[in-house]
């Protein structure tokens, strides 16, 4: 067999057999269907008639005058607040509601309750806010009740370039930017492992075996291949596994209700994975050839994992304006492009040129980076225990 | 069978030159040892014998090739500090570094038990690299050297961390295998393990070789003129000696320049003295080896 491929198929078996590889790899789907299987379990006890809250108010505004009893809570009133407080302090209430006699003008209600703390809650109870819509709204038709409870429910419609309407919902938004931290944190694990790996292999010494039966370029190449292998290993059971968990939740959790996940949108996840990791990997590679220590190297390899992940913190941003020049610049850089790509799809903003621009650019950057590193490869394998300057690294990049 | 030879190789780091004008010759079937004191560039020298760097000029050849993937394949190289994966069973590190001089995963394997067997490791094979001792893990190294029948085989510092009992283990087998036409280059410090094994030594200075050739030939010339001398009772005079050492149950006898060793036994011999002990002075390798490094005659 080719030595690339012994490499390869060393770095892969060795590298799907480690624990924290199969952990990540399996548990993070566990971990997604526990969640719907857990959101659908506690919406069912949530919605299921149980005991009704007693509330108490006394109404010194003189305008609430019937309504007690609402979805999970019966108001009861109360002549005074003395009567109110001691029915509170007796526990036959559970929170006391005084309405002043200003309460139309200013909206206050003291809210009683017995115990220390402090309540950080700032929404109106439902039931509270049932009892009062009730009570203000005492012979307006359902419907006017239910706007006023419910102003508005904003359906948006995004066109796309062509002026179709694109499919945008907030769930797809959401479910899409997930996908691409799985796929962020999958060529990270990867090329995390190559690093690890690569400078494992020069602290113990292995790396001069190795140079005495293979040349700097297969072995370099190899494992590129072998943990590239295993990262594909590892999105192809998330892919599968949130084609599942897209069609569970969708039927699960409302504001998910008509995902889907097509599959032209895995060929473009596996595209992006392979690109992206081709290019993470490779300057990984580099990274672990020059550096003395993993301490050392994975320190370093923040220089290239922040701009990585920097299309997750203006995810905002992107899902408000996906065609900024901002988005379409994070889009066609290299180091940006595999998660702003699969988070504008989730917003569904993305032309076919755009995509097809950032991944010619993403594989340009990855031959070169590709080329770099076999010269740093070559040049720094054997150096021990120091780290080449950077004028040193221009010198072998020339050499 | 393969040979090497090493012609007129220099090799420099930035501006610090390491190997200067290295020049020897491995003949195939001999164990050579190339000593020296510490950072002359040994192991730079071995490493470009093993294509793993460059010279920056002159020659090295394989049974006349320059080395290439091919001649490599029948090399087997042991590092001076051990190269081994912590995390990997013993006898998946040795196929698999097999697998990478061009075995088939399955000879890789069986060959790869055959000899952690061979090296007293069979019990260990499904051990973890880590879970062993230093000087274990010398012997699975020794393994992974040796799994591919290596044609010609290099040993940085071969017996570093091993016991006495494993120190001869791995003489017998360097020996069975020198007897079998395998060549071996043996860099070492244990000068006593060079004398013991070796046909031929090279001892590289300040990069440069300072002393090439039999190792017989070697102590002959560095031996100097004087005998070992035990008898009774001891003659008064002698001609032709220059000084006299007493060394307890022995003198060394110094011989004046030109002076013949035969020459003074046929004078004891006609005292009529009885002769316990007469021997050439000779020195050891590592007498050698400091007069060398010292400057000294």
């Amino acid at each position: 067999m080719n030595r690339t491929l012994t490499i390869a198929s060393h770095e892969l078996l060795v590298t799907v057999r480690r624990r924290s590889f199969q952990v990540v790899t399996f548990l993070l789907p566990a971990l997604a269907l526990l969640g719907i299987l857990g959101f659908q379990t506690v919406q069912d006890k949530v919605f299921l008639p149980g005991k009704q809250a007693q509330f108490g108010y006394v109404d010194g505004a003189d305008m609430f005058s019937g309504h007690g009893q609402q979805p999970g809570a019966v108001f009861t009133p109360y002549g005074s607040l003395d009567a109110g407080r001691r029915a509170l302090l007796e526990k036959r209430l559970d929170a006391l509601f005084v309405f002043p006699e200003s309460y139309l003008e200013t909206g206050l209600v003291v809210k009683y309750t017995v115990g220390g703390g402090v309540t950080m809650e700032r929404d109106i109870p439902a039931p509270l806010k049932g009892f009062i819509l009730d009570n203000l709204l005492e012979g307006a038709a359902p419907q006017v009740r239910q706007r006023v409870a419910d102003p508005a429910v904003v359906s948006e419609v995004r066109l796309t370039l062509e002026g179709q309407p694109s499919p945008v919902d907030a769930g797809r938004v959401v479910f899409f930017f997930g996908m691409s931290l799985l796929l962020v944190m999958s060529i990270f694990m990867s090329s995390g492992f190559l690093l690890q790996g690569i400078v494992e292999e020069k602290e113990n010494r292995v790396m001069e075996v190795l140079l005495s039966s293979v040349s700097s370029g297969q072995l370099m190449v190899g494992k590129v291949i072998g943990l590239g292998g295993a990262g594909l290993v590892q999105v192809a059971v998330w892919l599968a596994s949130a084609a599942a968990l897209a069609k569970l939740a969708s039927e699960t959790i409302p504001v998910l209700s008509g995902l889907t996940f097509p599959g032209a949108l895995a060929v473009l996840g596996l595209l992006y994975f392979v690109l992206g990791y081709l290019l993470f990997a490779t300057l990984m590679a580099a990274l672990g050839s020059v550096s003395a220590t993993a301490r050392e190297g994975q320190q370093i390899s923040g220089i290239f994992v922040v701009p990585a992940i920097v299309p997750i913190y203006v995810w905002p941003y992107m899902v408000a304006h996906p065609n900024s020049g901002v988005s379409k610049f994070l889009t066609l850089f290299p180091l940006t492009s595999p998660v702003t790509v699969m988070e504008r799809v989730g917003v569904g903003s993305i032309g076919p040129w755009e995509i097809a621009g950032s991944a010619v650019l993403l594989l340009l950057a990855a031959l070169l980076a590709l080329w770099a590193t076999g010269k740093l490869f070559r040049a720094y394998l054997l150096m021990y225990g120091k780290r080449p300057g950077l004028r040193d690294m221009v010198r072998a990049l020339r050499g | 069978m393969l040979s090497v030879e090493v012609d007129r190789v220099t090799k420099a780091f930035g501006a610090r030159t390491v190997v200067r004008q290295v020049s020897f010759s491995v003949p195939s079937g001999e164990v050579i040892g190339l000593v020296g004191p510490n950072g002359v560039g040994k192991t730079t020298t071995i490493r470009m014998i093993l294509d793993i760097i460059k010279p920056d000029s002159g020659e090295i050849h394989i049974n006349g090739q320059q080395p290439g993937r091919s001649v490599l394949d029948r090399i087997g190289y042991l590092p001076e500090e051990r190269g081994l994966y912590r995390n990997l069973r013993v006898l998946e590190t040795v196929a698999y570094l097999g697998s990478l001089k061009g075995m088939s995963r399955r000879l890789a394997l069986s060959e790869g038990e055959t000899w952690v067997n061979k090296m007293g490791m069979g019990a260990h094979r499904l051990k973890k690299v880590v879970e062993l001792s230093r000087g274990m893990a010398q012997l699975v190294q020794f393994a992974a050297t040796l799994v591919h029948r290596p044609q010609l085989v290099v040993l940085d510092e071969p017996f570093a961390a091993l016991d006495p009992l494993n120190v001869r283990l791995v003489k017998d087998v360097v020996r069975e295998l020198r007897a079998a036409g395998t060549t071996f280059i043996l860099s070492t410090h244990q000068m006593n393990q060079v004398e013991e094994l070796c046909d031929r030594v090279v001892m590289i200075h300040e990069g440069q070789v300072a002393l090439n050739g039999k190792l017989s030939e070697i102590k002959r010339k560095y031996r100097g003129n004087s005998v070992f001398l035990a008898c009774e009772p001891y003659p008064p005079s002698l001609n032709g000696i220059a000084r006299m050492e007493d060394r307890g149950d022995h003198r060394q006898l110094y011989l004046n320049d030109g002076a013949d060793p035969q020459v003074l036994l046929r004078q004891l011999a006609e005292a009529g003295a009885v002769i316990e002990r007469f021997e050439l002075a000779t020195p050891s390798l590592e007498e050698v080896f400091i007069q060398v490094v010292k400057g000294a005659p």
